[in-house]
């Protein structure tokens, strides 16, 4: 460093010449890579906390009319994105204080149901939960806003460049779930039908593809083997088999396995000489072994 | 402590629960050295209900609220010693403003915003609101924002059904004013980190209105040494 005549010396390894005036970096003890990271965090994550008077304009009579204004609706898509998940979940908590319904779009009072739990057609449900809505109409469009808050997709924002997440509201007569399952399992993929769609011709294509990929590993295109299925004539009534001298007689009867011996010529049964054999009496495994003893076929 | 099952009454479960949390507030303000009167803190059931219920028996919370003043103690304890440059200094406390709160659904925003502008306008030092029900997370964010002018506390009624301090296991804690945690400072040579701690949401430091840098001396009955006193920073 050249602003200090006299540094010290360092009984550390030679580090690499440092820039003469520290930056602002090196002042926050941040490295690079730490630093990015924070900028970028604070483009997305690290967002001031909602201010109290936010959550009052969209708690307190928001919205002022029933369907919500068009002015309304873009107030409320100019907050969200500044919203973190659990601040979401606490403007509903807002407007359940009084007593309106959670979808910051609705201006109805909230259910009231009593009890812990209420049997729905979806499952058993806890009444707090059911309470914070008017309807299970708003609870899914109220939830869907949370899903995006919770998962956010970022787009580019206006002109200074900022990160801002891209909410969605939820149409009135969207599919849930269940619907759009059930019409992808409605979608046929195997090309046959005529009124193929490009969806369906990307399938074909996919298909055929596949074809030339399974013949490349079969090896170089080889045409079909041909097979013929004859049937064996039957003469006279099965026998069982009987063994001839050259399988070892009938006195080795009980070393055969099918119809082979097992430890025949040059291999004596106890493994001893077997020449390139590693194993011996105490290791015995039963796949090794067979597979390293000849099995006698003629 | 009587809890009348037999009378039939529906409210009488929650009328006695909330002459509890009114006696074991009282107790309190009067333990932080505010002056109440005796029969005040020790109001029988009986009277309780005939001033504080409607005609069907159920509370009525909204006329529950009281303030009280400091003591001449209190007023002692909470002036900082005077300076040069400020030869008459202010005391630090001041009338304090209890209130029940009606509501028993949830609590949000706007009625806490009521309560903190309730005692801004007639110039409270502290304000109690004693709650049946948990705060939303937004209000407890407009409690804590104000409360730089005014000291602001919430209680829920459930945990004031005892009060705390006078069970035999909980010592006793008594605050020291500035002056006496100087001395204290002074005479063991001790930076004030030093002291072992207390946390502000501790149940003692919250019924005590511990605020942070405060200190609390800790007198225990000890068999073998008598009393043992010991020191606690709040933080
Ligand atoms: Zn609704």
């Amino acid at each position: 460093m050249a602003s200090t005549p006299n540094p010290p010396k360092s009984i550390l390894k030679k580090q690499p010449p440092t820039p003469d005036a520290p930056s602002a970096l090196e002042l926050t003890g941040l490295t690079r890579a730490q630093a990015a990271q924070l900028l970028t965090l604070s483009k997305t994550e690290l967002k001031p906390p909602i201010p109290i008077e936010t959550f009052e304009l969209l708690s307190a009579a928001f919205p002022s009319s029933q369907p919500p204004s068009q002015s309304d609706i873009s107030l409320l898509l100019s907050h969200l994105p500044n919203f973190s998940p659990s601040e979401y979940l606490d403007l509903i908590d807002e407007r359940n204080c009084l007593n309106t319904c959670g979808y910051a779009l609705c201006s109805k009072p909230r259910r009231n149901f009593t009890g812990k739990v209420k049997i729905r057609r979806s499952g058993v449900a806890k009444t707090e939960d059911l309470n914070k809505w008017c309807s299970d109409e708003c609870a899914l469009k109220g939830m869907y806003i949370h899903v995006q808050l919770e998962h956010p997709s970022y787009e580019w924002a206006g002109e200074k460049g900022e990160m801002k997440v891209k909410i969605r509201l939820r149409e009135d007569k969207e599919p849930g779930v269940k619907e759009v399952k059930k019409a992808v399992e409605g979608l046929s993929l195997d090309g046959a039908d005529d009124e193929r769609d490009k969806k369906g011709d990307e399938a074909h294509e996919k298909k055929k593809q596949a074809g030339k990929l399974a013949v490349e590993r079969n090896g170089m295109g080889v045409d079909k083997v041909e097979v013929t299925i004859g049937e064996k004539e039957i003469t006279q009534p099965p026998t069982a088999p009987t063994f001839t001298s050259a399988q070892g007689g009938e006195s080795d009867a009980h070393l055969m396995v099918e119809g082979y011996k097992i430890g025949s010529k040059g291999k004596k049964p106890n493994n001893t000489g077997g020449e390139g054999e590693d194993d011996d009496d105490d290791d015995f495994i039963p796949s090794i072994r067979i597979e390293s003893l000849n099995y006698g076929r003629p | 402590m009587s809890d009348d099952f037999g009378s039939g009454n529906i409210h009488d479960k929650e009328v006695s629960r909330l002459w509890r949390a009114w006696r074991t507030i009282h107790e309190m303000v009067a333990d932080r050295g505010y002056e109440l009167a005796e029969e005040e803190i020790k109001m029988p059931l009986d009277e309780f209900k005939r001033k504080f219920t409607n005609g069907d028996g159920s509370p009525n919370r909204s006329i529950m609220s009281f303030s009280a003043r400091p003591s001449a103690s209190m007023i002692k304890k909470f002036t900082p010693p005077p300076t040069a440059s400020n030869p008459d200094p202010a005391p630090e406390c001041g009338t304090i403003w209890v209130e029940f709160c009606p509501e028993k659904t949830s609590i949000g925003i706007s009625v806490m915003k009521k309560f903190v502008e309730h005692c801004a306008n007639n110039s409270y030092k502290a304000g109690i609101l004693v709650t049946a029900v948990a705060l939303s997370a937004q209000a407890r964010k407009v409690m804590t924002v104000t409360s730089q002018y005014t000291l602001i506390e919430c209680f829920l009624e459930e945990d004031l059904l005892v009060n705390i301090t006078h069970h035999e296991l909980v010592p006793t804690h008594i605050l020291l004013s500035r002056e006496e945690k100087m001395a204290l400072l002074k005479r063991y040579r001790l930076k004030e980190t030093q002291l072992p701690r207390i946390l502000q949401k501790d149940p003692i430091a919250r019924y005590l209105g511990l605020k942070r840098g405060q200190v609390v001396k800790i007198v225990r009955i000890s068999e073998t040494a008598g009393r043992y006193a010991s020191y606690r920073l709040c933080v």
